[in-house]
């Protein structure tokens, strides 16, 4: 019985609208599938699938995948148990923001950084020499080097989902457990554990899924054919053999068995890491101040600053800004430039106004039959999109376009459009279901003063997201100017982007340029996020002054 | 028994107290006072979650002299302000969140003895007994979740009651009861004053609830500035 009729008149455009917008994604998907799945023969396909290359390439990746997964987990859960338990305000911040960073460092800066300390001209390795142990250290690209990378991605994102779940653990219960005279043990096993362990599967897949998919990592740090993802193979069977076949055959087999793993996880709790990274309230805690729990507690802390932050700091640091500026001098750079930031401005803006509509639909629909179909038609449309690897979706478009247009003449186009689809089910999770509990809370009440629909989002709504708006436009734009995956395939000497531009400067120059180009990148990341997180509070600032 | 001597709290959004009282084993205390005032703050206190700004609490227990058969108490007054929530006398059944979600009602029962959850055939006879005494055998092995409100108290006071703490703080039991588990809790939590020597500290806002329980009443007032009682500076 909701919406009532007599409102219908006022709810029924952003449902039309909103159907329609999820109606076509999943348009755009069901054609480039269909395209994709067009061009294959079930012979040459079975054949291929079962080859001994594709299936030593699938186990792998698989291993890989499930070395990254696991020790990104256990250094997570070590991290977030250690920084729960020591409940410090500005260590969480600082350790909150570095987790953060790490999720729009784009790839492309990682691996340079990673190079810088752990490379063959790295800190360590250089260290090591001095006492005639480099030998002891994993070889410079390979294997070691991408999980290696996949855990300083990944494992962030585990502490801040673990960290998330304990958080999420009453105050009242810990100080139950104080009463009860807890330790160590005691807390893991009655509070700690039981808090996180429905967290695991879902984070284990997901991590697992991000590594098995992996592109450009692999790519800079996999060291030959040896360490391979399907990605990378599709990407290499495209852009250098041109063999649209197997490029065709090998994306179909990555999609699969990425809907595969989503859903066997989706019988799981979902993950949630878009929290603060704040302690709520002062843990009344008998193990924290032991002398053991602080040098293990410290030990783990400082170990994880090395490994994340570290790597980042001294990218910065050693990076010689003079002998690198004749970059600036370069057509390419201002060219990719203008590509990276049109890019990030427009996906992020794209990307976020349709999960405001999606969710607004989402929320008009109600709950009935022909509701239910609606809502579930907008989350399979968003959330379809994260099953969809980057260089498939580019692939699959890649195929359907080609007899049309000239591909490499709207590659900014298709770029952009793939970052939007991409960035989709991100912005969604941020932002969409704040915005859903925000219309619940305030439905009566702006009914009853006759806000609807500019006014309400303006008056009532945007104040009330001013965080998730900033955080999901910010971390859009930054996922789409640091993205190295589709512009891989467009990527041409008419158009460019700073992650493709430090791609080939990384891989065929190197040196100055190349690090004084992911110093920009890692700048313009944090730049375009600092900038829309900034614009959405003083745009709530100013609204609020005006009413005073 | 509970002596709080000049114990002094308040500010932050709440008005300044001084509070002197004594609560002797077998008795109930009733606290009650407008919201805001300050009434969980002081179980908070006293449980150890949050410190006084000044003044005494002392647990002091009255045992007979070894020798003469004399009551004695001069060496058993403990300090509580130094101790932490897990080193004092003190079971404190919050509002709301007495439970760990996702444990069965026995392992809290089993709880209380020690934090391993192992318990004796001895001790599992006295949870049997207690559960038998408030009425809520056979409840045992149901999720909290599963509970009836007045169940889910009934539960919470066994765990407390198994703790063996003399000292029992409730903050606001009634609330979510209906009139009728209303009394019946009340009468539950005077029997143990009076036949087992528990003391209670009961915060609640019903004045009809010192007449059920037969209960002393403190009634927290507070001043809105403290530079007297405080013994500090006049922030204003």
């Amino acid at each position: 019985m909701y919406p009532p009729p007599s409102l219908g008149y006022i709810y029924r455009p952003i449902s039309v609208l909103g159907a329609g917008f999820a109606c076509g994604l999943l348009l755009i998907l069901t054609l480039l599938l269909a395209s994709l799945t067009g061009f294959i023969e079930a012979d040459s396909a079975l054949s291929l699938i079962a080859a001994s290359d594709t299936i030593e390439l699938v186990l792998s990746a698989g291993f890989q995948a499930i070395c990254s997964a696991g020790l990104s987990l256990v250094i997570g859960l070590l991290v977030a148990r250690a920084l729960y338990r020591q409940n410090l305000i500005r260590l969480s911040s600082f350790l909150g923001s570095l987790c953060f960073l790490a999720m729009i460092l784009p790839t492309t800066v990682a691996a340079l950084s990673l190079l810088a300390v752990w490379g063959r001209n790295g800190l360590v390795r250089d260290a090591l020499s001095l006492f005639g142990l480099e030998g002891m250290l994993f070889p410079a690209y390979g294997l070691e080097m991408v999980i290696l990378a996949h855990i300083f991605f990944n494992a962030p994102l585990a502490v801040r989902v673990m960290l998330g779940a304990l958080y999420a653990v009453p105050l009242s219960q810990n100080r139950a457990a104080a009463q009860l005279g807890f330790q160590s043990l005691d807390y893991w096993r009655w509070i700690e554990w039981p808090a996180l362990r429905a967290t695991i599967p879902s984070l284990f897949g997901l991590i697992f899924l991000l590594c098995f998919s992996s592109f450009s990592l692999v790519l800079m740090l996999g060291g030959g054919p040896k360490v391979s993802t399907l990605e990378v193979a599709i990407y290499t069977s495209l852009r250098f053999s041109f063999d649209l076949p197997t490029a065709g055959i090998l994306s179909a087999l990555q999609l699969l068995i990425s809907a595969m793993v989503i859903l066997s996880l989706s019988r799981f709790k979902s993950v949630h890491w878009a929290i603060s990274l704040r302690p709520r309230y002062a843990l009344p805690r008998s193990d924290k101040s032991l002398i053991v729990s602080r040098i293990s507690d410290g030990f783990i802390l400082s170990g994880f600053i090395f490994l994340i932050g570290f790597p980042i700091a001294y990218l910065l640091a050693r990076t010689e800004y003079l002998a690198g500026a004749g970059l600036l001098r370069r057509d390419a750079f201002w060219q990719a430039l203008h590509g990276s930031l049109t890019i990030g401005f427009l996906s992020a803006l794209i990307s976020v106004g349709l999960v405001i509509v999606l969710a607004s639909a989402y929320h008009r629909m109600g709950s009935g039959i022909k509701g239910g179909l609606g809502r579930y038609l907008i989350i399979l449309s968003v959330s379809i999109y994260l099953v969809v690897p980057s260089i498939v979706l580019g692939t699959a478009s890649f195929i359907w376009l080609r007899g049309f247009v000239d591909i490499f003449s709207v590659a900014l186009w298709l770029v952009l459009a793939a970052n939007c689809l991409l960035a989709l089910p991100f912005a969604w999770r941020i932002l969409g279901s704040r915005y859903q509990a925000v219309l619940a809370a305030t439905d009566k009440k702006c009914q009853m003063l006759g806000l609807h629909g500019w006014q309400r989002f303006r008056q009532v709504s945007l104040p009330s997201l001013q965080h998730e708006l900033g955080l999901a436009l910010g971390l859009t734009a930054a996922l789409s100017i640091g993205d190295l995956g589709v512009i891989a395939l467009f990527g041409s000497d008419d158009f460019r982007t700073l992650p493709w531009l430090l791609y080939q400067y990384a891989s065929r120059y190197g040196g100055a340029e190349a690090e004084l180009l992911s110093c920009i990148l890692l700048g313009l990341c944090l730049g375009f996020y600092g900038v829309f997180y900034a614009l959405v509070r003083l745009g709530a600032r100013r609204r609020q002054d005006a009413y005073r | 028994m509970l002596i709080a001597r000049q114990l002094c709290f308040g500010g932050e959004n709440m008005p300044y107290h001084q509070l002197d009282f004594t609560l002797e084993r077998g008795h109930i205390l009733l606290v009650q006072g407008r919201s805001g005032i300050g009434k969980t703050t002081l179980l908070n206190i006293i449980a150890g979650f949050l410190d006084a700004d000044s003044g005494e609490l002392v647990w002091q227990e009255t045992l007979p002299d070894k020798k003469s058969g004399a009551e004695n108490t001069a060496n058993s007054a403990l300090d509580l302000r130094p101790l932490p929530p897990w080193d004092r006398p003190v079971s404190f059944l919050f509002q709301q969140g007495n439970f760990f979600d996702h444990l069965d009602c026995d392992t809290h029962l089993r709880l209380a003895f020690r934090p391993s959850a192992r318990i004796s055939a001895d001790e599992r006879g006295q949870i049997a007994h207690t559960l038998q005494k408030l009425g809520i055998d056979g409840l045992e092995n149901r999720m909290p979740d599963a509970l009836s409100g007045g169940q889910a108290q009934r539960m919470a006071l066994a765990q407390a009651i198994l703790r063996g703490h003399p000292l029992i703080l409730l903050d606001e039991p009634f609330s979510a009861l209906d009139s009728a588990v209303r009394d019946d809790a009340a009468a539950l939590i005077s029997q143990l004053a009076s036949e087992d020597g528990y003391c209670f500290l009961i915060v609640s806002h019903d004045p009809e609830d010192a007449k059920r329980l037969k209960a002393q009443t403190l009634h927290l007032e507070g001043q809105e500035t403290g530079p007297d009682i405080l013994g500090r500076e006049n922030p204003f």
